[in-house]
């Protein structure tokens, strides 16, 4: 028996590590960041779920290739491998297996998809006359903002008084969203430049921001979460400066986040400003 | 035993590979020194005007021809004296305010030591979250070691990245011809500039902001002495006091005390003059006149395309479209100024006037902010202030806010909700 079979012990270290570092992540403070939207628990429930069924999946596979680098070292099998032109049944096995696994995946998280992508379940403003949710006539809720990604900011846009994107009485601002607390809100999302991805950790929300197209992303901020801040950051590799593309996302009570516009209005249209502090004040 | 060593080659070969790449990783840093540039522009000019009279060679007239020769033999003399003024330009000026990287700060300067230390240098963070080198951490990659403006990725850019060696800044709130306040500098850092590749900085600490400034105000300051040094290097006195200068020892810093009070502190003409009294130079913003918003813009339309002048460069579609517009060329017109802004080793770009129906506005935005800007124009890049009473300039700001929206009032909401995506 040779000494090279050991080496598959190095190779066992890989699942071992990788499981132990999945083990021990939330100790070290390195799982999902805590969750303030209200269905963010869906998307954690599919995480999990998957996690589990792929993790059982590569400690099998993991420990049955080390099984074989142990067994059949070439100091302790010196007969030469005999290739065979494979098993049928073998493969329709770990074909349909997978194919099912997938299938079964895909089944699964539809409705989680459906509820965050599909424009048609997008929070409505009322249902319309034909009180039915999910038809032409529903009346969609105003977005309260829009937000566009450029190289590498984003720029906030809230429609002003008049509720309308696009107008003159637009407020602006950069890097810094405002957002009511536990009220189903709407956000546009765009792209001056390249592709970007808006991505908001903790509300569970993340979409591809695609030039030319206007994209909505939707969700509530449960209650708990206000007076509180929390990242926006860009999830696509968009040059050189996507590093820089972070802003953040503070979830207000409603009376401070009609304070903020209310702020942010003054600033816009003020026509004096307080003469700087010289040097002897500061 | 051979056996095994050979089969643990491969193990052995990632180790080395991971292990070299972290550290050319960690290497990163000392590498920006590369791009340390900060005199090499005028060769660059002085070698694109001896171009320019070789080629006019061809096209002119006999009698001219002797001319343009002369004009191409002094400027090769000034190239060939240009290495010798830059060494002791290079060594007066550092040795009167460090290099970027080590900076002197000199009191006649009023710069605050501590704030320009936690900018300067390499970048560096420790356990608390402290963080020092913060020009090099944010800006250094589009702005240069030196404010020069030829940072690595600054060529890629429209506009070019400013050459804060020049003094020139086009978003303050201060008169023509003037610096901007540290508020002006500090509000340019938190929004950004829409429309340009300078990108907010939001959500550094105020102290950083602040170190910030400092330090831009710092290497401004540095590269105007430096450039003055350049251009009056040949004045009576400045010679002398260069040549004193370059002696070591007691006499050395005579000298450089005499350049410090001359270049720097004099009262009227040196660099600090217009730095210093800069909150004393804030543009009054008179109250709005007091007419329905409709009103105002109406006004100002008729400002804007009469007594006002903007259509002669903004175009009568206020799309930036008119006649008049510059690069940043040697040789345009009014060509000097905007030239200052960049650097000038840079191939050319227009500089043209803004198309104002696009909703992007650049720099700050705010009523005021407009305000002011259209009442001194902006003096970096040539736009006249227009000559109308301060309150009617009310008008061409509202005028100006309503031009993106004005074909493009809000029609009644679409269906969305009907694609079946
Ligand atoms: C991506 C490149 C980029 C980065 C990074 C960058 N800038 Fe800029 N900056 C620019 C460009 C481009 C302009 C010129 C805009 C114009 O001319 O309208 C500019 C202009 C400026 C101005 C002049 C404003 C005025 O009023 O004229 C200042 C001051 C400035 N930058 C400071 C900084 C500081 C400080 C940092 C780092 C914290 C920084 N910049 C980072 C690209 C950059
Ligand atoms: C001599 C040509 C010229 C004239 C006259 C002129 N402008 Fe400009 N204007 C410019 C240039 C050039 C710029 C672009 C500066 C830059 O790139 O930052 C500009 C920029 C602007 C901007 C900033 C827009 C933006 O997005 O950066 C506004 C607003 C503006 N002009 C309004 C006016 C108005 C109103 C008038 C008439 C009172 C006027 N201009 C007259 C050349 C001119
Ligand atoms: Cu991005």
């Amino acid at each position: 028996m040779g000494k090279a079979k050991y080496w598959s012990i190095v190779y066992l270290m890989v699942p071992i590590f990788g499981v132990g570092l999945f083990v021990a992540a939330p100790a070290l403070r390195m799982w999902l960041p805590a969750d303030v939207s209200e269905h963010g628990h869906t998307i954690d429930h599919l995480f999990v779920f998957i996690m589990y069924l792929t993790g059982a999946v590569f400690v099998a596979t993991e420990c049955a290739l080390v099984w074989y680098l142990w067994k059949y070292d070439s100091k302790s099998n010196p007969a030469p491998t005999k290739f065979t032109h494979g098993s049928h049944s073998l493969e329709v096995v770990w074909t349909i297996l997978p194919a099912a696994t997938l299938l079964f995946i895909a089944i699964y998280q539809i409705n989680a998809w459906a509820d965050q992508k599909l424009v048609r379940r997008a929070p409505v403003e009322s249902v319309g006359p034909d009180g039915v949710r999910g038809t032409a006539d529903d009346v969609p809720k105003a977005p309260i903002a829009e937000v566009t990604g450029r190289q590498f900011e984003w720029r906030i846009r809230y429609p002003g008084p008049d509720g309308v994107l696009h107008t003159r009485d637009d407020l602006l601002d950069v890097n810094d969203l405002h957002i009511p607390v536990d009220e189903e809100l709407v956000l546009v999302i765009k792209s001056e430049d390249v592709l970007h991805s808006f991505f908001l950790p903790n509300f569970r929300v993340k979409q591809d921001v695609v030039p030319g197209m206007k994209q909505k992303v939707w969700f509530k901020a449960v209650k708990g979460s206000e007076g509180r801040s929390y990242d926006l950051v860009c999830a696509e590799l968009c040059g050189w400066g996507h590093y820089k593309m972070k802003g953040r996302v503070t979830v207000d009570t409603q009376s401070d986040y009609r304070a903020w516009l209310e702020k942010l209005s003054f600033e816009q249209h003020k026509t004096s400003e307080p003469p700087p502090a010289t040097a002897e004040e500061q | 035993m051979k056996r095994t060593l050979s089969k643990a080659r491969p193990s052995v070969l990632a180790l080395v590979t991971l292990a070299a790449s972290l550290a050319s990783l960690a290497g990163c840093d000392q590498s920006s020194q590369a791009y340390f540039t900060a005199t090499s522009a005028p060769k660059a000019e002085i070698q694109r005007s001896i171009d320019r009279l070789d080629a006019s060679l061809a096209t002119a007239k006999d009698e001219q021809k002797e001319d343009i020769r002369t004009s191409i033999k002094n400027l090769e003399e000034e190239l060939g004296a240009l290495p010798e003024k830059q060494r002791i330009v290079t060594t007066i000026v550092d040795a009167m305010f460090g290099t970027p990287d080590k900076p002197i700060v000199l009191s006649a300067t009023g710069l605050d030591a501590n704030k320009i230390r936690l900018a300067a240098g390499p970048t560096t963070a420790n356990q608390d979250g402290n963080t020092g080198g913060l020009y090099r951490r944010h800006c250094v990659h589009c702005h240069g070691v030196a404010g020069n403006g030829a940072g690595p990725t600054a060529e890629f850019l429209n506009p070019y990245p400013r050459d804060f060696r020049h003094g020139w800044f086009k978003f303050k709130s201060t008169g023509i011809n003037e610096k901007p306040t540290d508020d002006d500098l500090r509000r340019i850092l938190r929004e950004g500039i829409n429309g340009t590749a300078m990108p907010s900085f939001k959500l550094l600490p105020a102290a950083e902001i602040d170190a910030l400034v400092e330090y831009v105000k710092y290497l401004s300051i540095r590269g105007e002495v430096e450039n003055t040094l350049y251009k009056r290097f040949d004045d009576d006195g400045i010679k002398e006091m260069l040549a004193g200068a370059m002696k070591g020892g007691e006499a050395g810093d005579e000298f450089r005390a005499l350049i410090i009070e001359d270049l720097l502190s004099d009262e009227a003409t040196g660099v600090m003059a217009t730095w210093k009294r800069a909150n004393e130079r804030i543009v009054e913003v008179v109250p709005r006149p007091e007419v329905s918003s409709e009103e105002s813009i109406q006004k100002g339309r008729e400002i804007f395309y009469g007594k006002g002048g903007c259509v002669q460069c903004h175009g009568d579609s206020a799309m930036g479209d008119g006649q008049t517009y510059y690069v940043n060329d040697i040789d345009a017109t009014r060509s000097n100024a905007i030239k200052q802004l960049v650097n000038p080793s840079f191939p050319m770009q227009a500089l043209k006037p803004r198309n104002l129906r696009y909703t992007v506005i650049r720099g700050p935005s705010r009523d005021i902010d407009l305000y002011r800007r259209l009442r001194n124009g902006i003096d970096a890049v040539g736009m006249p202030a227009p000559t109308i009473p301060p309150e009617e300039v009310w008008h061409l700001v509202d005028y100006v806010k309503s031009l993106p929206y004005e074909f493009n009032e809000p029609g009644p909401t679409q269906s969305e909700n009907t694609r079946a995506n």
